[in-house]
């Protein structure tokens, strides 16, 4: 197992410096202490190591310890946005993209379902159809169509209207699209 | 700048990845990949994308990207000469060349730099840049797949497993599928344009994404 990685906030003739445990060499220097902990801190947990500030005295002032020993429970790392979204663009962003994800894990079911001589495919809760086709199959596979770009059921219904046939169609692979 | 604010290490530093790479519709497939993954694996990507009307010199700005990364994914896999010039296009190694730049000379802590070059041949890098000799170079095949396992083996050793929770390249792959299929419709929610789809845009859709459906 790799040295765990101790960084020092210590002070300096001018300003603040980091430093690494065992290196007579600043990793940085900061014109304040607050600016040398940031630092610090940012190495630190990239590197679960720890930290340790060091008052003007030179005695240690705190300590923070960002290594995995004892073992916290694992969890997913944050998710990072990129740096030029203000908050307002990122929670709107957010909005849109959870509406999405609530809507396709309710999935839309398609239904094919006799339409005067032919037959035709009908969204769930949809009363208008979304094609109509002369026979059955055709009707089927246009519904297989929808159902591969999203989750959903296809319910296939007889003559009379009653459902014949259920199955969940998940969606196929689009790497050729993209 | 002051000695001080150099040496200053962004806040962000150990957790932006610059994605150096050609940015036309041949290679989007690629880059649209290799950004999904940089953030399911938790990373924040960066490019030459972020600096348009942005009102500074171009370089500069890629400069100012480089500095503040601590890693760099460089695909140098378009080496063809281009179709309308008929010359080569020499941006990808030029911005390779700076990253190794300020991880020779740098800060320390852009000393500690990580670089991943890519190309679409395992050693093919050798035919027509033989100095890079001795750098982390991978191939993707021109393949979706493999760039995202490529990446993701990449990144793998900066994360500690006893602490954060690692997708494996298959399940990387899986939630990328679907990522794309909700794309369409997260695209029309937001009023924009899937085919003109610009790269702060897409990785906002993809870290929400990642956000909405958490590991």
């Amino acid at each position: 197992m790799s040295k765990r990685t101790t960084l020092h906030v210590v002070p300096q003739s001018e300003g603040w410096a980091v430093r690494k445990e065992g290196s007579s060499r600043a990793v940085s220097t900061h014109h304040t202490q607050r600016e040398a902990i940031d630092a610090a801190r940012e190495v630190a947990r990239s590197k679960h190591g720890e930290l340790i500030i060091h008052g003007r005295d030179g005695r240690i002032a705190e300590r923070d310890s960002y290594n995995s020993d004892p073992l916290p429970p694992k969890s997913a790392r944050k998710v990072l946005f990129h740096k030029s979204l203000d908050e307002n663009t990122r929670r709107a962003v957010q909005e849109a993209v959870d509406m999405v994800v609530r809507k396709s894990e309710r999935g839309t079911s398609q239904h094919v379902v006799p339409h005067g001589k032919g037959w035709a495919v009908r969204s769930e809760g949809n009363a208008k159809s979304s094609s109509v086709h002369n026979t059955q199959s055709d009707a089927i596979a246009a519904a297989k169509e929808l159902l591969r770009k999203r989750d959903g059921q296809l319910l296939i219904h007889g003559r009379h209207g009653q459902i014949r046939k259920i199955s969940t169609n998940g969606p196929k692979s689009q790497l050729g699209k993209y | 700048m002051t000695r001080s604010s150099k040496n200053k290490i962004p806040l962000s530093f150990g957790s932006d990845i610059f994605i150096n790479c050609p940015f036309d519709a041949r290679y989007r497939r690629l880059f649209n990949a290799i950004v999904y993954t940089v953030h399911d694996m938790r990373f924040r990507s960066r490019c030459a994308l972020e600096a348009r009307n942005a009102g500074q010199i171009r370089l500069h700005k890629i400069l100012d990207i480089i500095a503040e990364c601590k890693y760099g994914i460089h695909d140098l896999s378009r080496t063809e000469l281009d179709s309308a010039s008929g010359l080569p296009r020499f941006n990808m190694p030029l911005e390779l060349g700076l990253d190794l730049g300020c991880k020779r000379y740098g800060q320390p802590y852009q000393q500690e730099k990580v670089l991943l070059i890519l190309d679409i041949e395992q050693h093919r890098y050798q035919k027509f840049i033989s100095d890079i000799a001795g750098q982390d170079i991978a191939s993707h095949s021109g393949r979706v797949r493999d760039v995202i396992d490529v990446v993701r083996e990449w990144l793998r050793p900066e994360l500690d497993p006893r602490v954060v929770i690692i997708p494996s390249g298959d399940e990387i792959w899986r939630r990328y599928q679907r990522f794309l299929r909700a794309l369409p419709d997260i695209c029309a929610a937001r009023h924009w344009n899937r085919a003109r789809l610009g790269f702060l845009d897409y990785s906002a859709a993809a870290a929400a994404w990642i956000t909405a459906n958490p590991l």
